[in-house]
């Protein structure tokens, strides 16, 4: 059942919509519609979990509900949500792989895992939210509009370096955070370290307090 | 180690007609696989030809010159 393909048949038709809108996919292969309430059999999309899909700034903007804001170029995954999370997958929080799940479930969450924090970080949700246990697209490289927790450590401002802020958990869990302009803690390798794990990648446009502002995040980053 | 293939030479037990490529041993159809970003833009065509908003966004935003050669297929009569 697991995927990881880089070459899939397409979507079909029932389950077009834009990629940023809903809470997820119900169950796999998505939602038939207009069935008695309760109802919950596969659409029989060939979509599964680990499948990627690459769009350009056109196509992402083709499967973009604007009322929630605009996708951009990049890499998308298609992830099953767990379903006993604490935190939830809110818009511009990043994802967690899910290490109490194997391999091939493509699984992820939004908490912060207790000891690695949020170095195993999947991607950022780019719909309001994903339901637990429901699955979706998830963007994991390019252009994302990515959520800085409430109060950042450094400065904000185009270009400068954003990392996951590993907060653990509350309302700045999955978060990001700028260090630039803040005061300089004493190097440590364990600081090295900290910063090489928890980057994420450039910010596009100014970070602010709680913000949700576009962050390019490199390929290379990506943790298939 | 360098690993030479021998070329396809119509001997191989392959029927050319039903010949699925580089997915052969996985036995899907090669007309059926798209590459990752191949996939992204037929999601994009599929969008567009069930919500006819969506392509006026992206024509409103590229031009119908870019839309219609990146997305010919979305100008299908149906």
């Amino acid at each position: 059942m697991p995927s990881g393909h880089f070459a899939k048949a397409i979507h079909q038709l029932y389950s077009v919509r834009d990629l940023n809108a809903g809470t997820g996919d119900a169950n796999l292969g998505g939602l038939i519609q207009a069935l008695p309430s309760g109802f919950n059999a596969s659409g029989g999309s060939p979509v599964r979990p680990g499948d990627r899909a690459i769009l350009s700034v056109a196509d992402a903007l083709a499967l973009s509900d604007t009322t929630i804001g605009t996708l951009y170029d990049g890499l998308f995954v298609y992830y099953l949500h767990d379903s006993g999370a604490t935190a939830t997958a809110t818009r511009g929080r990043l994802v967690f792989h899910d290490l109490a799940a194997a391999d091939d479930a493509y699984q992820v969450t939004p908490d912060e895992d207790a000891n690695i924090t949020v170095r195993d970080w999947a991607g950022v949700t780019i719909t309001a939210t994903v339901t637990d246990a429901y699955y979706w697209w998830t963007q994991a490289a390019g252009k994302v509009v990515a959520r800085f927790r409430g109060t950042l450590t450094g400065t904000g401002a185009v270009g400068v370096g954003a990392y996951a802020a590993a907060q653990g958990a509350g309302a700045d869990v999955g978060t990001l955070d700028v260090y630039a302009s803040a005061a300089n803690p004493t190097f440590t390798y364990a600081l090295g370290d900290q910063i090489v794990q928890n980057y994420i990648g450039v910010a596009e446009a100014t970070p602010t307090n709680g913000g949700i502002t576009a962050v390019r995040i490199p390929m290379r980053l990506k943790k298939f | 180690m360098s690993v030479t293939r021998k070329p396809y030479r119509g001997k191989s037990g392959i029927n050319p007609r039903t010949y699925v490529g580089r997915d052969f041993a996985r036995g899907m159809f090669y007309s059926e696989m798209f590459d990752a970003e191949e996939r992204g833009r037929q999601m994009a065509v599929l969008k567009m030809l069930a919500d006819p908003t969506s392509r006026k966004r992206v024509e409103d935003t590229f031009g119908i010159a870019f839309t219609r050669s990146r997305y010919p297929e979305a100008y299908a009569k149906l």
